[in-house]
């Protein structure tokens, strides 16, 4: 339901870069842009493949950058580890100007990095791949029984999250406490 | 109704199902991805792992409840042995069953193809205490998929007091014969229990003659045994 919606709308955006296959069309010759991850490698990235991230596209757009300066300056994304950005990357690249298909087979496969991949997709605000990640986030756990569920998702027991609940009040506790001190003593 | 209670004794079940032991290689903190993420994520099981999810804790099932799930057809069902059935009106080729059997040994998923009709059953083994399980279960789904009973068939006397305290409207009602042992029991069947649809009573085991001469607001009235159904009831039903 909400993958077809996302399907249409971010297709329509990447329809130009298809469009110099035309004879009368002129030939526009394509910008590029820079990000790097936490490992500082930098990426060059087309803004065509771009266009999939909301975050970046609205960067690019509110900057206004001649690609002298995206050079000099890479988008930094000090939150993502740099083997994620590469996968975000590449699919932003395989998927330049198309509509990601419903069984997309070009996606990441690696289970073990789905939670870093998830949370960079969100931050960058790549709605199609985030639809597919979901998913896969969800087919982890087809088939599968209540424990079984319970182990791949790491839900914790009622008992457990109490305990956390208690435990992050104390905290809180702690910390307030902590602070009404230093106030006091930045008074004094 | 506790809800802790509920879902101990319905986990203690689902507890079963665990058949294969091999620990999972890939995992992932679900509890810890942004809100709406987590919500998509959930949108993607299907009925039954959304309700297996929602028994997991009361945090699991609080966040299903901040899914704004279409209203699903829920309907108790007795044939040859006692099932729950869920549909969503939009799609009704696609039903979930939660079925209790007396012959299984073990809970088991299974899926069934008739014509374009697919059928998903969560099979659990009817223990003796099935009834108490039902209910439990229905009083869950309700409570998280936001949806009401939609049809039941009665066929054992405590479900008629716990449906009457649970929901006061319902589409199609069925109850089997010799289920109301009395008077006191149809009355209060008829003054606090409004069928909208299809009202099927089975015979009425009791020594006592009696009439009824109110109308029974329903749209569709079978009646097994009428005799004590009387003319006025009849000419003043719509």
């Amino acid at each position: 339901m909400s993958s077809t919606e996302q399907g249409t709308s971010s297709a329509a955006p990447a329809e130009p870069t298809t469009a110099p296959e035309s004879a009368a069309a002129p030939e526009v010759p394509e910008s590029f842009y820079y990000v790097h991850g936490k490992d500082k490698v930098v990426h060059k990235v087309s803004a065509g493949a771009l266009q999939h991230s909301a975050l970046i596209h609205g960067m690019i757009s509110n900057l206004g950058y001649t690609e002298e300066q995206a050079k000099a300056n890479p988008f930094p994304f000090e939150n993502i580890d740099g083997d994620i950005l590469q996968m975000v990357v590449d699919w932003c690249n395989q998927h330049k100007g198309k509509p990601t298909p419903p069984e997309d087979t070009n996606l990441p496969k690696q289970k073990e990095k789905l939670f870093d991949l998830v949370l960079a997709v969100n931050y960058l605000e790549i709605k199609e791949l985030l639809t597919y990640c979901c998913k896969q986030v969800a087919m982890m756990v087809k088939g599968k029984s209540p424990e079984e569920i319970r182990e791949i998702w790491m839900i914790p027991t009622d008992a457990e999250d109490e305990a956390a609940e208690k435990e992050a009040k104390k905290r809180a506790g702690k910390e307030a406490a902590g602070e009404t001190a230093a106030a006091a003593g930045d008074a004094k | 109704m506790s809800v802790n209670g509920t879902e101990m004794a319905l986990l203690q079940r689902f507890g079963q199902l665990n058949i294969r032991k091999k620990s999972p290689k890939s995992r992932i903190p679900l509890f810890k991805l942004p809100q709406l993420v987590l919500l998509e994520c959930i949108e993607n099981l299907d009925v039954l792992e959304i309700l297996i999810f929602s028994l997991l804790s009361k945090r699991a099932k609080s966040t299903v409840k901040l899914i704004r799930w279409n209203p699903l057809d829920l309907r108790l069902k007795f044939e040859d042995d006692t099932h729950i059935c869920l549909k969503f009106p939009s799609d009704p080729s696609r039903e979930w069953v939660v079925d209790y059997d007396k012959e299984s040994s073990y809970p088991y998923f299974q899926s069934t193809l008739k014509g374009p009709n697919v059928s998903r059953h969560l099979v659990l083994k009817d223990n003796g205490n099935a009834m108490g399980e039902i209910k439990q279960m229905i009083e869950h789904i309700c409570e998280v998929f936001r949806s009401s009973i939609c049809g039941i068939d009665i066929f054992e006397e405590s479900l008629i007091e716990w449906v009457i305290n649970l929901q006061s409207t319902i589409q199609y009602v069925s109850i089997n014969d010799d289920i109301i042992i009395s008077v006191q029991t149809l009355n209060r069947i008829f003054k606090n229990l409004k069928v909208t649809e299809f009202f099927r009573l089975g015979s009425i085991k009791t020594d006592q003659k009696f009439e009824i001469t109110e109308p029974i607001p329903s749209r569709l009235v079978t009646i097994y045994k009428s005799y004590w159904f009387t003319l006025p009831a009849i000419l003043n039903g719509n």
